[in-house]
Parts: structure tokens; C-alpha cells; sequence
């Protein structure tokens, strides 16, 4: 599947390091990031706005700089697309129940975090400096009260099919292949994408995660989850353009749980 | 008095028992240099075996368990070590062991509370209540597990202090681990005026809950009433936040919750006092005299 439409070029580009006194804005979303070149030094600052807000783009005055002092080889910087460094739990607007045996593709879109980078020369090995997310994810509890894992929360559509007007170039399209192979229905309420382990792809500007499918054994058993190392077939032979933060092909893990598992008493 | 006779007599007579003869040992010196063998080379073999079985528990499992299966390998081998020498050098063990029977029952007497401590110091390290780094609560004390030692657990305060516990004190107390779990629930009671919309005030703690960035979605934030009190309604107001955040959730709700409450119109009613000092806060009198001319 083709977005349809063209997404920002170059956004995630290597760019040569801005020259002294010379400042360079990178709109991702409503994340604003200033790059400005200081002597020797590289500044970064960045502002996010709410996302029903329309982004100022106007550099605050008391904003506060990150600096580096680059080393002399160190003459472009490169903004890449990351996928959050935490699980994020996932909650649908409308949660559905996937019958025994049944399967459902579903889209979600995830908010990227920008990673800027350091580089001798472009496609040189990379320096890191910074990741500024692009959106501001509160944090939530996957587990029980004895053990579990911080994760972003977010609630999104979980949509069935992909439209071109869906694309923003601080999203990723995440296509999420559900396999219950239980025999039992599944109540898909909340579930934890594990998007550590994901690769982004671009194809058009537009931002893709690494093929994911979730097999559901059961209550018990818990669920398989596989990456495919690959895009999705929406858009096959997009460019890999962010590997994932943990290169794992599959492993198990407590993927689906019911809203408010959790009492909020303790008990 | 009578028992350190007792026990000079003890060792007398083990001394006689014992085939202990330096003379021969000088002459024939294969049981002295087994018995110097045995210390300079057994005893460092056997702590590089007990220091590995310690390292190999901890990688496997954590360092409390590490250093208990390591003092148990440890000290049994040392002992064998010890007695082999002892027997080496011609030592009767049998009358020796008499006498630190006796010596035992002294020592007992004498180190009661030491041998309580360490016995102590292998239930907590057992039973691991807390790990080393844990924040435990003992009474009115608080603070983080420095080290966890045979005799006493060591805990830094907030205010940098460093408090020994017996182990003892510990096994037979209660404490609480503050930090055994990955996630806490902070508490703040709310009250507000009779006059206000409980459904609303419940409404703007929510949104204060998700406005914070430190508070858990999950376990969601609660809002509980908790009773009609002289000159407010109650409520306690719980957020989740991980244990590494909740001093910063402690404080910023609480800042939250105010600053909403003001931007709202919320009223956080507090008691008035009025002062009140017998006679002495009486009016004082006063009387107005019309001025006469002349």
C-alpha cells in the first residue's frame, strides 16, 4: 500500500553542522528542534506543543540549550526516527475481542523520538548526542504490583485500515498482525507493544515499523511474538532507515491484559 | 575463677594426651612440611574455591545468597584444614575437643549476644527480607541497606548518618522494606468546602493525576471519600508512581492539587482562630465630655 501522498523530504537526512552563529530548525510533528552552531560547539534546544495546538515554530526565549563540543572531524549531524526506548502499552479507543481462532490486522501510530547524531562524513559511523520525543507519553505499570515493566502509555484508534490522511511525519505506522490460536476469545482491551525491538522503514517520507505478528496461545501460555526483519506488505522494499534499539527475531511474552487488572487500592 | 581452673586442667591434660614430640618432629620434618602445606597451600585453594563458589551464587542468583553459600563452604573446609594440621603436628584431638567443649560453654556465656547476631545475620540473609541498597524503615529510623554483616545490618539515613542494627533487633522486630516493590502509592488527603461539587472536585484531581508526568496511568489514579468532617469534605486522593519517583510525586501533586484547586475556585477550607483573652480583650470604656466654655 502507497501512502498517497509525499512525505517531508529530507527530514531524516545528514546535514553538514551549522556555522558559527547559524541556526537551523528541524519541524517534526509538533516537536520544534533549533541546531545552532556555537565556536566549536554544537547547540540543540527544542519545543513541543500539545498536539491539538497549532506549533509556533518561534524559538523561545528561555529555552534551555543542550551543548557539545564537537571534535574538529565532526562536521555533519543526522536526525533519525526512533521508536521509544520503553514498551508502550497500547489501549484501543473502542477495545474488540478477537474470536477463538481468528485473526485481525491492526494499525496503530506510534510517536517517534528524534535522535540526533554526530558524523565525520555522511553514512560515516555515528556519534549520539540526544533523543527528544516527539510527543510527551505518560509513563504506565505492565505487570502486577510484585514485578512488571515501565512502559509510555497510549491510547490509540487501533484502526483496520490505513488512509494517506493518517500519515504525519512524527508517526510511525505500526501493522500489527493478531493471531489468536487459543481456544478462547481474546478481549483485546489493552495490549504492550513491544516497539524497543522494531526497525522503522520509510518509503515516500512516510514512516513504517517493522512487521510485527502476535500469536496468542492463551491465558496461560501467554503470546509469541514475531519479527519478521522486514516491512510490512503495504509497503514492501522500503528503505530501512532506524534499526531497532534490540535486534530480537521472537520471543514470548504477557502481550494482553484486561483495563483496570490492576486495582488502583493496592489490593 | 573455678571455671578457668577448669579449663587450665582441660588443656593440661590434653597437652599430656597429645604424641606432640618436637624433638622427632625436627628429626623426621615430613609431618611438619605436610602440615605447612596444608596451611599455605590449603587455605588460599580453599578461600579461591569459596570465592568462587560466592561469585558463581551471585551471578546465579544475588549477593546475599553468594555470601552465604560461600561463609557455609568457607568455614567447614577451614575447620577441616585446621584439624588435619592439628593431627598432622601429633595433636590427640580427643582431649582437645573436651577442652573447647569446656571453652565453648565459656565463650557461650561470655558471647551470648555475638552468637544470637550471627545466627541472626544467616536468618536475614536467608530469608531476604531486604538486599543490600533497599530502603527499610526500623522504628523511627530510616534509610538505605549499606551492608548486611554478620553481627548488624548497617543503614545510611536520608541525613547521611550511618545506624548499626543487631541482627538480632532485626529478626526479632518488625521493619518495613519501603522499597521491595517496583511501584508505590502515594496518598494525599483533600479537603474541600461543604459548598463545592464533590462530583467536580473529583473530576479536577483525575485530570491533575493525568497531568503529572511521574503519576502511572496504570494502576490508575483514585479518588476515595473518606468522611464529612467539621469544616470540610475529605477525600484521599492515591496516585501510583514508580518507587524511584515518589518523593517527586509527593511533592508535585500536592502543588498540583493547590494550584488547580486556586485556578478552579476551589476552596481548601483550614480552621480560623480567633484569640480571645478573658477581661483583658474587653472594650475599654469611653466617655466623651462636651467642652464648656470658660
Amino acid at each position: 500500500m502507497n501512502a498517497g501522498r509525499k512525505g517531508p523530504d529530507e527530514l531524516w537526512s545528514e546535514r553538514p553542522v551549522p556555522g558559527p552563529g547559524e541556526t537551523r530548525r528541524l519541524d517534526v510533528g509538533p516537536l520544534t528542534i533549533w541546531i545552532r552552531g556555537v565556536e566549536n560547539e554544537l547547540w540543540v534546544a527544542s519545543n513541543r506543543v500539545d498536539e491539538e495546538e497549532e506549533p509556533t515554530r518561534e524559538l523561545p526565549e528561555d529555552v534551555p540549550w543542550a551543548r557539545w563540543a564537537l571534535n574538529e572531524d565532526q562536521r555533519f549531524i543526522r536526525a533519525l526516527p526512533v521508536f521509544p526506548d520503553r514498551p508502550l502499552v497500547v489501549k484501543p479507543e473502542h477495545a474488540f475481542t478477537l474470536m477463538r481462532r481468528a485473526s485481525a490486522r491492526v494499525y496503530m501510530r506510534v510517536p517517534v523520538w528524534v535522535r540526533l547524531e554526530a558524523l565525520e562524513r555522511p553514512g560515516g559511523s555515528p556519534t549520539f548526542l540526544t533523543e527528544i520525543p516527539s510527543v510527551h507519553l505518560s509513563d504506565t505499570w505492565w505487570g502486577d504490583f510484585r514485578d512488571g515493566e515501565l512502559g509510555y502509555w497510549l491510547v490509540t484508534k487501533g484502526r483496520r485500515a490505513v488512509t494517506p490522511d493518517l500519515f504525519e511525519p512524527h508517526l510511525v505506522m505500526a501493522a500489527l498482525q493478531l493471531d489468536n490460536l487459543s481456544s478462547d476469545d481474546l478481549p483485546v482491551e489493552k495490549l504492550a507493544l513491544r516497539v524497543e525491538h522494531l526497525s522503522i522503514y520509510e518509503r515516500d517520507g512516510w514512516l513504517w515499523a517493522e512487521e510485527v505478528r502476535v500469536e496468542y496461545h492463551g491465558e496461560a501460555e501467554g503470546s509469541e511474538i514475531h519479527m519478521d526483519d522486514m516491512p510490512p506488505a503495504e509497503v514492501a522494499g522500503a528503505r530501512e532507515i532506524s534499526p531497532a534499539r534490540h535486534q530480537t527475531r521472537s520471543f514470548r511474552a504477557r502481550t494482553f491484559a484486561r483495563l483496570r487488572s490492576l486495582s488502583p487500592w493496592g489490593g | 575463677m573455678r571455671l578457668s581452673t577448669l579449663m587450665i586442667q582441660a588443656a593440661d591434660s590434653a597437652a599430656v594426651a597429645q604424641n606432640f614430640d618436637l624433638a622427632r618432629m625436627l628429626s623426621d620434618p615430613g609431618p611438619l612440611i605436610r602440615a605447612a602445606l596444608l596451611v599455605f597451600a590449603g587455605i588460599p585453594t580453599v578461600w579461591a574455591f569459596a570465592s568462587w563458589i560466592r561469585r558463581y551464587v551471585t551471578k546465579r542468583y544475588n549477593a546475599q545468597r553468594g555470601l552465604i553459600i560461600g561463609k557455609l563452604v568457607l568455614w567447614p573446609l577451614v575447620l577441616i584444614i585446621a584439624v588435619s594440621v592439628l593431627k598432622e603436628l601429633g595433636f590427640s584431638l580427643a582431649p582437645l575437643l573436651g577442652a573447647a567443649g569446656i571453652l565453648g560453654v565459656a565463650l557461650g556465656f561470655a558471647s551470648q549476644t555475638s552468637v544470637s547476631n550471627i545466627i541472626s545475620g544467616f536468618f536475614l540473609l536467608g530469608e531476604e527480607p531486604f538486599q543490600v541498597g533497599d530502603v527499610i524503615q526500623v522504628g523511627d529510623v530510616t534509610g538505605a541497606v549499606l551492608t548486611i554483616d554478620m553481627l548488624s545490618v548497617k543503614i545510611r539515613t536520608f541525613d547521611n548518618k550511618m545506624v548499626r542494627i543487631p541482627n538480632e533487633s532485626l529478626v526479632k522486630s518488625q521493619f518495613t522494606n519501603i522499597t521491595r516493590f517496583p511501584i508505590r502509592r502515594v496518598d494525599v488527603p483533600v479537603g474541600v468546602a461543604y459548598r463545592e461539587d464533590m462530583g467536580r472536585v473529583r473530576q479536577i484531581l483525575m485530570e491533575v493525576a493525568n497531568d503529572n508526568p511521574h503519576v502511572l496511568m496504570e494502576p490508575e489514579p483514585m479518588v476515595i471519600f473518606t468522611g464529612y468532617a467539621d469544616s470540610s469534605i475529605n477525600f484521599n486522593f492515591a496516585v501510583w508512581a514508580r518507587r524511584e519517583s515518589w518523593l517527586a510525586v509527593k511533592n508535585s501533586i500536592a502543588e498540583d492539587v493547590k494550584r488547580r484547586f486556586d485556578e478552579e475556585g476551589i476552596e481548601i477550607p483550614f480552621p480560623h482562630v480567633s484569640l480571645y483573652a478573658g477581661s483583658e480583650t474587653v472594650p475599654l470604656p469611653i466617655r466623651i465630655l462636651k467642652e464648656t466654655d470658660g
